[in-house]
């Protein structure tokens, strides 16, 4: 009777760490998503989703913590929701358990580091589901709402005070905002061509890639590309900038880094709820692994 | 036991017996010197900037301000002093609030910080605890002087963000010293104001780093979340190996004591 016990006790331990499903089924319209996986191209392999934004049904979320994993912040979020996809996004510093750049989520700042050479990309979720991104090299951040001058360029990198104003933006804006490594913008690539010679970790690695732009059509994508194969990140940058560019015919707006990394969680729903295990070989699913989150959903 | 086995056992003390005296190398590199530097306050004459702003162009203040009289002049971490200023840049260029404020901030950032770079030793640690105090008091002041919170707060950010960056830095140029008291003092301090400095640590460091700090509960849940099961194999069968060792020990003991 015990050993049963014991074994029942056991079993939905086990069980229960691995549970990652919302708690009710996630189901999507399939004229918004297109998911495909292992599509040749010049000799390369990608999988990819594609999530149209027209009629604003496709919305992105994004959650971060420093210390705790975002798991529980995640399973409150995605219970009742229908979720399309989550990755980990932002980088993270050392320890593995501590967000590396400037983050704010819903208004509250947890990072305020900003990086002033690396990480080009601030990233801006909106509450509406969209998504925003700076090119900080650029300092020309204009901002809308909450007594800010649409006209006024903010240099968030080199003027402390535009620093300042943006924080107090973001908190009555209840925005949410991380900095990551920027690839391509404007339609061109702008990670250095010798980024990957300069890089301190020169391990190859899966890359995960976030990508806006609008089609021939004129309608708003936003794509996740995944590259199984490993290579460092300007040459993983460069191939699947060319295909979504090129194959794809998607004019990029921007183009970011989903950080793999040591968290490399990377989940993908089809539209009947059911897990599409082709597309996330190799990754994790489990968010209790992960201290930030970029979740894309169908409302 | 066969020869296999005991070849393989002793393959495993061997790796285990090299793993810990990379970890008491590390350690016995690490600098642990905690002398840090108290606050160093320095008070300058007082400098009337009154008659440089004459010339002033109140259409153009963030150019033809004179910023780096205003910050030889300025008495820098002194709050009467900096009041003062502001209020007179006020009087000058009267209704210009929050562009006059933004100069002040200017200087005492963006300016000051090309100063500094020409002439501070950031590689002396020291240096940035002299910033980090310095910026401690403005964070203070934005409590005194309610009607300028903004200039304090802004100014206390901007140093801090600079001295985590240039922690990176160091920390690029001087990966060896990682774990030096005083580099991780300065990393903590940066932490704890949430601006918390990127420190590259290969795997190995990140262990002995996380033994240093007790974190054993976290090395454990990585260890279940974050490996392969292959490693997994390895580190039971390494615990397995040191546990059996100690039994086979303690066995040897008990027939010697019984005689």
């Amino acid at each position: 009777m015990k050993l049963t016990l014991a074994f029942i006790f056991f079993f939905n331990l086990f069980f229960s760490i691995k549970t990652e499903k919302p708690s009710t089924i996630s189901t999507y319209d399939p004229n918004y998503v297109e998911i495909r996986y292992d599509q040749p191209y010049k000799n390369d392999y990608y999988d990819f989703i594609v999530m149209r934004r027209e009629g604003n049904k496709v919305k992105a979320k994004y959650f971060a913590q420093n210390y705790l994993n975002i798991g529980n912040k995640y399973r409150n979020f995605a219970s009742g929701k229908n979720v399309i996809l989550y990755a980990a996004a932002g980088y993270l510093g050392d320890g593995y358990n501590n967000l590396k750049n400037f983050t704010i989520e819903n208004g509250v700042v947890i990072q305020e580091k900003l990086d002033n050479s690396k990480f080009d990309a601030l990233v801006i979720i909106y509450a509406t589901g969209g998504i925003a991104v700076s090119n900080l090299r650029n300092g020309d951040l204009k901002l809308q709402g909450s007594g800010a001058d649409p006209s006024r360029k903010l240099d968030l990198r080199n003027d402390a005070f535009d620093k300042q104003f943006f924080i107090d933006w973001c908190k009555k804006e209840s925005a949410t905002v991380f900095q990551t490594h920027l690839l391509a913008f404007n339609n061109q690539l702008s990670i250095p061509s010798d980024a990957d010679v300069k890089a301190i970790n020169k391990d190859p690695r899966e890359r995960r890639f976030l990508i806006v732009g609008k089609d021939k059509a004129g309608i708003l994508k936003h794509v996740v590309i995944n590259r199984r194969e490993t290579s460092g990140l300007r040459a993983g940058a460069e191939k699947c900038f060319d295909y979504v560019k090129n194959y794809l015919g998607i004019t990029v707006s921007f183009m970011i880094n989903l950080d793999t990394g040591a968290q490399n969680v990377f989940n993908v729903y089809n539209s009947d709820g059911t897990v599409n295990s082709d597309i996330t070989k190799g990754s994790e699913s489990s968010v209790d692994k992960s201290y930030n989150l970029l979740v894309y959903y169908y409302e | 036991m066969n020869s296999t086995f005991l070849k393989f056992f002793v393959f495993l003390l061997t790796c285990i017996s090299v793993f810990f005296i990379l970890i008491v190398y590390k350690i016995s590199k690490i600098n642990y010197d905690s002398d840090v530097q108290e606050e160093v306050v320095t008070m300058t004459n007082s400098f009337d900037i009154k008659p440089y702003l004459n010339s002033l162009k109140t259409t153009n203040i963030n150019e033809s301000f004179p910023f780096n009289i205003f910050i030889d002049s300025l008495e820098l971490s002194d709050l009467n002093s900096i009041k003062n200023v502001t209020a007179l840049l006020d009087s000058f260029v009267p209704n210009n609030r929050y562009e006059n404020t933004k100069v002040i901030v200017r200087a005492l950032t963006e300016k000051l910080e090309a100063k500094f770079n020409q002439t501070a030793q950031f590689e002396n640690l020291d240096t940035l605890f002299n910033i980090i105090h310095w910026a401690n008091r403005f964070q203070n002041y934005q409590y005194f002087d309610t009607e300028n919170s903004i200039l304090y707060t802004v100014v206390y950010k901007h140093w801090i963000n600079f001295v985590a960056n240039r922690l990176e830095l160091y920390n690029q140029k001087y990966p060896e010293h990682k774990f030096d008291t005083k580099f991780q003092l300065l990393i903590h301090t940066c932490a704890s104001k949430k601006f918390t400095p990127a420190v590259n640590m290969s795997k190995q460091e990140k262990v002995v780093y996380n033994i240093s700090q007790n974190k054993i509960a976290y090395l454990i849940n990585r260890l279940i979340l974050n490996t392969s099961l292959l490693l997994k194999f390895l580190i039971i069968t390494f615990i397995t190996v040191t546990l059996f060792s100690y039994y086979i020990t303690a066995l040897q003991l008990i027939k010697l004591f019984k005689k």
